[in-house]
């Protein structure tokens, strides 16, 4: 079946977003299983802001992805601008609200189903980078190994 | 099912290269993507 899919959507708001899945070369390694790009693009030129319903949204396309392939996603939280509530106590990077807001979303609905690994790297410079990993719960050994991998990395 | 999450507090200079790269790529796909928005969004004549 084909890995590489693109989904369009339009909210209840009016906001076009666009969510890909594209195959991810992972430096060549082979973790026995495709890894996958997901990524969620709003196609407007504004200021993201997600109702619950829109990231429920999210969560389910996501889903139907992992029930129809056997991969493992690799999400990357984009750095634009997020509105966030203006009372929040924790001032937040973007990519960490969105870190934060699509796992909490994800674990809601997929505590037994689904595994996401939530992966940071410190960056002082540019902005520390926040991605996830999201498979079956069945792969939890190739998660695993992918971070075993990567803190191979840690100095 | 949650795992704990993992956080590299001292990446290698490859590893910061790596995700910094990461970032570019995907800020230049999203630019790609939304110049060819009428692909995923017609406009209704």
């Amino acid at each position: 079946m084909e890995l590489d899919k693109k989904i369009p959507f339009l909210t209840e708001e009016g906001h076009q977003y666009l969510v890909s899945f594209v195959k991810f070369s992972a430096n060549g390694i082979d973790y026995g299983i495709p890894i996958i790009d997901v990524s969620i693009t709003l196609m407007n030129n504004e200021i993201e802001y997600n109702s619950i319903k829109t990231l429920n949204i999210f969560v389910d396309i996501i889903n139907n992805y992992l029930d129809q392939h056997n991969v493992v996603l690799y999400y990357y939280c984009d750095t634009a601008a997020i509105k966030m509530r203006i009372n929040r106590k924790e001032k937040l990077l973007p990519q960490e609200y969105r870190s934060k807001l699509f796992s909490s979303m994800f674990n809601k609905k997929n505590i037994d189903d689904y595994l996401l690994a939530e992966i940071r790297i410190s960056d002082p410079e540019r902005g520390d980078h926040f991605t996830s990993l999201i498979s079956s719960v069945n792969n939890v050994d190739k998660i695993k190994l992918i971070e075993d991998d990567l803190k191979k990395f840690n100095k | 099912m949650k795992t704990q999450p993992l956080h590299i507090t001292k990446p290698s200079k490859e590893t910061l290269e790596f995700f910094r790269n990461l970032r570019t790529s995907k800020e230049e796909n999203k630019a790609k993507l939304i110049a060819k928005k009428d692909i995923y969004f017609p406009k209704s004549k």
